[in-house]
C-alpha cells in the first residue's frame, strides 16, 4: 500500500477477450465481463482511475520485453545504477536510447551488486497504449507480463526449498510463455509464438518439435543436466483449462530424463489478471509506464496531490514548531522577568543597591553587616542576659560552697579565683557550670597552713 | 495556482527556520531554565532570611510605640543602689543601628561596694526601658568581707527624641 490506493484493477488484455480482476486490501475478485458487461465495467473502472481512486494495470507482453540479470563488481548502489545502462545496452537488440528500462530488485551480494534489468522499446509502449486506448482503457500500470506471472505463482505457491527448480508454463491464445527460475529468483522467460489453434491442428507440425526441444533445453539449463534433480512445472493461462492439450504437452516431455512434477495453478485463466491487480495495489509492479513522459495523468495528479499534502504537512508542522518556540521563548522571558522582579524587590529590602545578578552576594554581605548591628537588639530584648548568667554562677558558687575572691564575666568567657573547703565543693560548682553550657578548667593548689584549696577557674561557652 | 511553484521553497524555508529555532531553543533553554531556577532559589533564601529579623523589628517598634527611646539615667540608678558618689560612670557611643537607633555603652566603676548593692544596681539597670544590659563585669573581693571592687560594662539602645 505504498502508493496509497485502496483498489487496483488487473486487466489481462487480449484482442479477443479480456479478464478483469479487482483487488482491494481485503479481497481479490474476478469481474464478470461476459454478456456485454465490459463497456459498463470499463467505464466504472476508468471513472475510478481518472478520479484517482484506483489503479489499472495491463500486461506488457513478454515477447516484447527483454529481461536480463546484471551484475557489477561494485559496493555502491548509486555507482552501480550509473553502470547498469551500459551493461544493458550490450544485451539489447535495440538502442537503449529508444528503450524504456527498469532495474528491479537491486541488491548487494559478496561478488557485487545484482539487478534484474527490464527493457522495452518505446515504440512498443506506444502501440500498447494505442491498443488500450482503442479498447477504452488508459492503464496506469504496464507491468512486465513474465515477472508478474512468476511472482504471483511464487506468492500463491511459496517454495519449500529456495533452490528448488520451478518452471511456469502460461498458455494463451497466441503464445506459450515458459518462465524458469528457482524458489528464490526469476531466471529467464522464453516465448513460443504459435497460435493456440495451430497447436491443436498441426499434430506433427514443427511447433511440437520446437516445444520439445526448447523445453528440454530449458530443463537442462535449470538442472545443469543433473537428472536426479526434479523440476516443478506449473501450468497456467487460458490454455491450461484445456485438459487434453495440457496432457498432450506434458506427455510430449516424457523423453526428458529429469523427474518432472506437473501442477495446474488454481483458476489458471486469471493468474495474470490477479498478478497485475495485486502488484498494482501493493506497488510492486515493474511499471514501464513511469516517468513524466509515460505516466498516466491520474497518477501524476495523485503524485502532485501527495506532494502537496507532504508540503502542507511540512508547512503545518513547521508553523506549529515555530509557534511552540515563540510561546516557549515568551514564557521563559516572562518567567525570568517575574522572578527577577521578585528577587530585586526582596534583595533591595535588605541590600538597597544590590546589582542585578549579584543579589544573593549583596544580600549576604548586607546580612553580615546587619548581623553585627542586630546583636545589640538581641541583647536588649534578651530576658536572660549576662545579668542572669552572673546570678546563676554566683548562686551555684554559694551553694557549693565556694568562696570567690575575683570573678570576671565577659560574653562567653568566665574566669574566677577563690578558695574552697575541699575538692568536692569545687566539683559541685563545676558540674553546675557545665550544666549551663560552660567548658570548665580548674587549677587548684592547697594552702599548707590553712589546708584550704585555692583555685583558678577558666571557662568558655559556644556563642548562642 | 501561481503560488504552487513557491510552495516547496516556502516549506523548505519554514522547515529550516523551525529546525534552527528548535535547536537554538533546545541549546539555550536549559541555560535559561538554570538561571531561572538559580534566581528562584536565591529568592527563596533571601525571603527566608528577611523574615529572620522580625523579632528585632518588633522590639524596635514596641520601644517606639511606648516612646522608650532612652534608658534610665545610670547616675540616678547608681546613687539609689550604691550611694552618692560611689560610682564613676563613662559613656561611649558605639555606632548607628538599624531603625534609627544608636548603640550606647557605659562603664561603671565602683570601689568598696557591697555585692548586694552591685547586684541591685544591675537589676535596676536591666529593668529600664530600653534596658541597660550587662556586657561584662569584673568583681574583685576586698579584704573587708562583703565588699567588692566592680567594673561593669553596660550597653543599651538609644534614639534621638523627636
Amino acid at each position: 500500500m505504498k502508493n496509497g490506493f485502496q483498489t487496483a484493477y488487473g486487466v489481462d488484455f487480449s484482442p479477443t477477450d479480456m479478464l478483469v480482476t479487482k483487488a482491494t486490501r481485503a479481497t481479490v475478485s474476478l469481474l464478470d465481463t461476459t454478456g456485454g458487461n465490459l463497456p459498463e465495467i470499463r467505464d466504472t473502472i476508468m471513472a475510478e482511475v481518472n478520479s484517482g481512486k484506483a489503479t489499472l494495470s495491463v500486461q506488457f507482453p513478454a515477447a516484447q520485453t527483454t529481461i536480463r540479470p546484471l551484475q557489477v563488481a561494485l559496493r555502491s548502489k548509486e555507482k552501480a545504477g550509473k553502470v547498469f545502462p551500459s551493461l544493458l545496452d550490450i544485451e539489447l537488440p535495440f538502442p537503449i536510447e529508444s528503450a524504456i528500462c527498469l532495474y528491479q530488485d537491486i541488491h548487494v551480494r559478496e561478488d557485487g551488486i545484482h539487478t534484474l534489468a527490464l527493457a522495452i522499446r518505446q515504440h512498443d509502449m506506444e502501440s500498447l497504449l494505442s491498443a488500450c486506448d482503442a479498447a477504452g482503457f488508459q492503464p496506469t500500470h504496464c507491468d512486465a507480463e513474465s515477472l508478474a506471472l512468476w511472482e504471483q505463482n511464487r506468492v500463491e505457491y511459496p517454495a519449500i526449498h529456495e533452490e528448488a527448480a520451478r518452471i511456469l508454463v502460461d498458455i494463451s491464445d497466441s503464445r506459450i510463455l515458459i518462465i524458469r527460475g528457482t524458489g528464490r529468483q526469476f531466471l529467464a522467460a522464453h516465448v513460443l509464438r504459435t497460435a493456440y489453434a495451430d497447436w491443436m491442428e498441426l499434430d506433427s507440425a514443427p511447433a511440437w518439435q520446437t516445444w520439445r526441444t526448447r523445453m528440454a533445453q530449458i530443463i537442462d539449463n535449470q538442472t545443469g543436466k543433473e537428472t536426479t534433480k526434479s523440476v516443478n512445472i506449473w501450468w497456467s493461462g487460458r490454455g491450461a483449462l484445456q485438459d487434453a492439450f495440457v496432457s498432450k504437452l506434458q506427455k510430449s516431455l516424457s523423453a526428458v530424463q529429469t523427474p518432472l512434477r506437473h501442477s495446474i495453478v488454481k483458476e489458471p485463466a486469471t493468474l495474470l489478471s490477479r498478478a497485475l491487480a495485486r502488484r498494482a495495489l501493493d506497488d510492486s509492479a515493474a511499471n514501464f509506464r513511469s516517468g513524466p513522459q509515460w505516466q498516466h495523468p491520474a497518477l501524476l495528479r495523485q503524485q502532485a496531490k501527495a506532494a502537496n499534502r507532504t508540503l502542507q504537512a511540512i508547512i503545518g508542522i513547521s508553523m506549529i514548531l515555530i509557534l511552540v518556540n515563540i510561546f516557549f521563548a515568551f514564557y521563559l522571558k516572562n518567567r525570568e522577568a517575574y522572578v527577577q522582579a521578585q528577587l530585586t524587590q526582596a534583595s533591595h529590602a535588605i541590600a538597597p543597591h544590590a546589582p542585578k545578578g549579584m543579589e544573593w552576594v549583596s544580600v549576604q554581605r548586607a546580612l553580615q553587616q546587619r548581623e553585627t548591628e542586630m546583636r545589640a537588639f538581641q541583647t536588649s530584648m534578651d530576658p536572660n542576659g549576662e545579668e542572669y548568667r552572673l546570678y546563676t554562677i554566683l548562686n551555684a558558687a554559694q551553694n557549693a560552697p565556694v568562696e570567690i575572691t575575683d570573678i570576671r564575666l565577659m560574653p562567653n568567657q568566665l574566669s574566677a579565683t577563690g578558695n574552697a573547703g575541699g575538692i568536692q565543693p569545687l566539683e559541685k560548682w563545676k558540674a553546675s557550670l557545665q550544666l549551663d553550657g560552660w567548658n570548665v578548667q580548674i587549677q587548684t593548689s592547697e594552702n599548707p597552713e590553712t589546708k584550704a584549696l585555692h583555685f583558678q577557674l577558666k571557662a568558655t561557652r559556644e556563642a548562642s | 495556482m501561481k503560488h504552487a511553484r513557491y510552495k516547496p521553497w516556502i516549506s523548505l524555508v519554514l522547515a529550516l527556520v523551525a529546525c534552527m529555532w528548535s535547536l537554538n531553543t533546545m541549546l539555550s533553554a536549559s541555560k535559561k531554565l538554570d538561571t531561572i531556577i538559580r534566581k528562584q532559589s536565591d529568592l527563596t533564601k533571601i525571603r527566608l532570611l528577611a523574615t529572620g529579623w522580625t523579632a528585632e523589628q518588633q522590639w524596635s517598634a514596641q520601644l517606639d510605640r511606648i516612646q522608650a527611646w532612652r534608658a534610665d539615667n545610670l547616675e540616678i540608678l547608681a546613687e539609689q543602689a550604691l550611694g552618692i558618689g560611689q560610682a564613676h560612670i563613662a559613656y561611649q557611643k558605639k555606632g548607628n543601628l538599624p531603625y534609627d537607633w544608636q548603640h550606647m555603652e557605659a562603664t561603671v566603676e565602683t570601689k568598696n561596694a557591697l555585692f548586694m548593692d552591685v547586684y541591685n544596681f544591675l537589676r535596676m539597670a536591666s529593668s529600664s526601658l530600653p534596658p541597660w544590659r550587662l556586657q561584662s563585669i569584673t568583681l574583685t573581693a576586698m579584704p573587708d568581707e562583703h565588699q567588692v571592687h566592680a567594673k561593669i560594662v553596660l550597653e543599651t539602645l538609644e534614639k534621638e527624641c523627636h
